[in-house]
């Protein structure tokens, strides 16, 4: 299962699809705004908010594993890239060695691509948080609100009717498109050819074209029906489209949005007063006791 | 202009038209007028024009495909031709083939409000309108449902629902049951029965089934290569039985029965089983018809090993634990022998062949290929041991040219090189197709496609054939292609044994010897073709109805009539 829409009802499930929109926007700049890797406590602060409301919108987090296996070869990479490379001595940070490889080669910026530092490792871990930050924020969006809400909350919010129209729909063709896609590789398993036995590069260099090219020629005679459908529907009228959703802010929003603003604003106080922390006092409060508290506050 | 129509109708006035981007018109010179609450049938051969007459009742032609017109279209006073596509959408709903790509939205009750929203009708109104079409159609409480939820015959009414939410005044349906099973198409007529009933929709439904639009249709429109051949009141037409034969419409068998008997007696023409019983049960009385010969027993083709044979077998799919899609089937299907497999979709019959080309491994039990336990096989073994046909081949086909599309089975199973060019002219000499070596699949017929894929399968010379749906989008004239395919391989013994899966009982009658009916899982009947069709109860269960024939037979058991006759040529036969 990947990222869809989950029918349940919960509190987030009937929060206006607008309200957790500017929760989702907000989430963005939040991200992009991180600089240093004592910027990460900002972030945890954020990512458990998200994750408390995961709580309210009954999201659970096996619903993702499918997406989080994905990511974690991702950040795997990424904090090993991170350990032998980052490297700030001009901005006078210290560094220290973890272990180092038999070898070592200076790269510009002052990295030993022979050294894996403590600080790179850090500086890696932080740009892990901040993906799955960014990430988990999405779920709270697509997996609670119905297509319908979605349709008529990103209309009301002048994203334009055709636009949203064609995410909804992408929404709809996904597990069409899957389907069709099994039924050619069964198909082609009647010519001898299984690419459920194939090994990676084997598949990789030839043996997408036989389940492909069928694919995309039926996936592209659809969208003809498809077009067809849509416009004897009276898609383009000029009539003011009925909303069917009630996607206006109330009490309940108004109250949801209170409180993101609040811990976005206590999010944003840690990262410009932070400086006057130790950063390694900071480090060792993160290590030990903050990141040990998130399995707990993990919805599985 | 001038011109007898009066504006309160629905008519074309010689329209003829041409895509842009062909040589000859897709329609000429067609003429039809419809009053308000009208039905009509238009009926014809593959490429007669019968979607371009669609098209341009609901404006796709010109807005979507272009082309030149001749002639004036009129619905209710507007014509499609001069006018946005949501402006005639406001007058014409249209209903295609495609259970699945004309369903938009991801939920009912979205695709339900999607059109009549577009023209800002208000949210009360179309919650009730909503509500009210999907009690109509048979779905009341399926508002929360998916797409993914409904079986095809539930999505063909969920897009009728959504249609009639836009009231439109004109309904037009494009072979709306063509791609169901038989419960499907029964639902989605008695769903058309209950919208005529409902209000003055006028409706033009085009078909390949004349037995589904009799009770329905007060006009009939007859079109060959986009000329009209006949058009009128829907007895009449009908019961010219020749000349719509002679066109490419299947008559039904009843009618075909009276045309025959017409060489024998002044008998009117039927068209209605019910009348022709009747008529018939008189002719009895009348001592003018009596049985004079039994049925031919059938030149029985000697059975030779069982080449297929399950042993409790039985499957569930991943992730539907709980549900056996499959219980317990034990089966010895011989060397020699021409098998119907018939059955409701869901009830386990392609989940079944499945299991025996490869493509799923029983979850338990065993299906055994002359005592090779096929679940152990490879694909690439498998294929040169049991051949499957899709329905569509659109599924596999890929290459460039036609002997491309053959050579890659045969790379895959590992035929030497030297071997691979004899295979594949012989294979495209086989299916008659040996003049398209070098034709880009695409540009094939469809059925000239569904040919092709046969001849990728036996270029890898299985001793099985597994055909799946041989009839599916055939017309009238082509329809038992495949099946006659089938039928002279085996004869010539390059195939020993043929399994068809189908739900067209007339296909099954003329050429399965024996027949499996499933439901639910599992095997509910197997036997010699005209016992299995005598067990009422049985077709019952898996939804089937049996020939007009066996239905006339059963009808006048008084008289003798062996109640295993199958068709027209058995029933004939019997009374010369």
């Amino acid at each position: 299962m990947t990222i869809e829409y989950i029918k349940a009802d919960s509190l987030m499930h009937r929060m206006s699809p607008i309200a957790k929109l500017i929760y989702v926007l907000l989430t963005l700049p939040l991200v992009l705004i991180v600089t240093r890797t004592a910027d990460i406590l900002m972030l945890l602060v954020w990512l458990v908010y998200t994750l408390i409301l995961w709580q309210f919108g009954k999201i659970k987090l096996r619903y993702l594993a499918k997406v989080f296996r994905l990511f974690l070869f991702v950040c795997i990479f990424i904090i090993v890239i991170q350990g032998f490379m980052y490297a700030r001595v001009g901005l006078g940070e210290s560094q220290t060695p973890l272990f180092k490889l038999p070898w070592s080669y200076q790269i510009a910026g002052g990295a030993d691509l022979g050294v894996f530092t403590l600080e790179g490792f850090l500086f890696g871990i932080m740009i892990v948080v901040r993906v799955i930050t960014a990430v988990c924020a999405l779920p709270l969006l697509i997996m609670t609100t119905s297509p319908s809400k979605l349709l008529d909350g990103l209309t009301k919010v002048k994203v334009p009717f055709s636009f949203a129209f064609m995410l909804v729909t992408a929404i709809r063709f996904v597990p069409m498109v899957d389907a069709t896609w099994s039924r050619i590789v069964e198909a082609q398993k009647l010519r001898a050819f299984n690419i459920d036995k194939m090994n990676f590069i084997k598949k990789a260099i030839s043996a997408y074209i036989p389940i492909t090219t069928p694919l995309v020629l039926i996936l592209l005679r659809q969208a003809n029906d498809l077009e067809i459908a849509i416009e004897s529907r009276g898609f383009g009228a000029p009539e003011k489209r009925t909303f069917m959703e009630d996607v206006g802010i109330h009490a309940r929003e108004i109250a949801f949005l209170a409180i993101t603003v609040l811990v976005y604003a206590f999010c944003l106080w840690f990262k410009f007063n932070t400086g006057s922390f130790n950063t390694a006092t900071l480090w060792v409060q993160i290590l030990t006791v903050y990141i040990p508290m998130i399995p707990q506050l993990l919805p599985f | 202009m001038e011109s007898n129509y009066k504006t309160g109708t629905v008519f074309f006035d010689n329209v003829s038209y041409k895509y842009e981007d062909t040589e000859n018109p897709a329609l000429e010179n067609i003429s039809f007028e419809l009053s308000e609450g009208e039905f009509l049938a238009v009926m014809g051969p593959n490429g007669a024009g019968k979607t371009t007459l669609c098209f341009l009742l609901s404006g796709v032609c010109p807005g979507i495909w272009a082309g030149k017109i001749k002639g004036k279209i009129n619905i209710f006073g507007k014509d499609p031709w001069v006018q946005p596509i949501y402006e005639t959408a406001r007058t014409v709903g249209i209903v295609l083939q495609d259970p699945e790509t004309q369903l938009l939205m991801p939920g009912v009750d979205m695709e339900l409000a999607f059109g009549p929203a577009n023209f800002g009708v208000p949210k009360e109104e179309i919650l009730m309108r909503t509500k009210n079409a999907l009690e109509i159609v048979g779905l009341a409480g399926f508002e929360d449902r998916t797409p993914q939820e409904l079986s095809g015959g539930q999505k063909q009414r969920v897009a009728l629902a959504a249609t009639w939410c836009m009231q439109p005044r004109l309904l037009v349906l494009d072979e709306p049951t063509s791609q169901l099973d038989p419960l499907g198409t029964v639902e989605v007529l008695d769903a058309i029965q209950q919208l005529k009933k409902e209000g003055k929709v006028t409706t033009i439904m085009i078909t390949h089934k004349t037995e589904e639009i009799i009770d329905l249709a007060d006009k009939i429109l007859i079109l060959r290569d986009g000329k009209s051949i006949d058009y009128g009141l829907t007895d009449e037409v009908l019961s010219r039985t020749k000349i719509i034969e002679e066109n490419g419409v299947r008559p039904p068998d009843i009618s075909q029965l009276f045309l025959k008997l017409q060489e024998r007696f002044q008998v009117e023409p039927q068209i209605s089983l019910y009348q022709g019983i009747g008529k018939i049960e008189a002719l009895f009385k009348d001592r003018k018809l009596s049985v004079k010969k039994a049925l031919p027993g059938g030149g029985k083709k000697e059975l030779g090993e069982p080449i297929l044979i399950t042993e409790n077998l039985s499957y569930s799919y991943k992730g539907y634990e709980h549900i056996k899609a499959l219980k317990n089937i034990n089966l010895k299907i011989y060397e020699g022998e021409f098998v119907g497999i018939i059955g409701q979709n869901g009830s386990g019959k392609t989940t079944l062949v499945k299991n025996f080309v490869g493509i799923l491994q029983a979850t338990e039990g065993n299906a055994f290929f002359r005592g090779e336990d096929l679940s152990k096989l490879d694909v690439s073994d498998v294929a040169k041991k049991v051949g499957m046909v899709l329905q569509n081949p659109d599924y596999q086909l890929f290459t460039i040219s036609a002997d491309k599309e053959i050579r890659f089975g045969l790379k895959n199973i590992g035929v030497p090189d030297e071997e691979i060019e004899d295979r594949v002219l012989e294979a495209l000499r086989v299916v008659g197709l040996e003049k398209e070596y070098n034709t880009f699949p695409f540009r094939l017929s469809f059925g000239d496609r569904r040919k092709l894929a046969v001849a990728t399968v036996l270029a890898m010379r299985p001793e099985i054939l597994i055909m799946d749906e041989p009839t599916t989008a055939q017309d009238y004239w082509g329809r038992y292609l495949l099946a006659d395919l089938a039928k002279d391989l085996f004869d010539k013994g390059l195939l020993k044994t043929v399994i068809m899966i189908t739900h067209d009982m007339e296909l099954v009658a003329r050429f399965a010897k024996r027949l499996i009916v499933m439901a639910d899982g599992e095997i509910i009947a197997d036997g010699p073709t005209r016992d299995v069709f005598y067990q009422k109860d049985v077709l019952k269960r898996a939804f089937l109805k049996p020939p007009q024939m066996t239905q006339l037979a059963s009808a006048l058991q008084e008289y003798n009539i062996p109640q295993d006759v199958l068709s027209v040529e058995d029933m004939i036969h019997i009374l010369s």
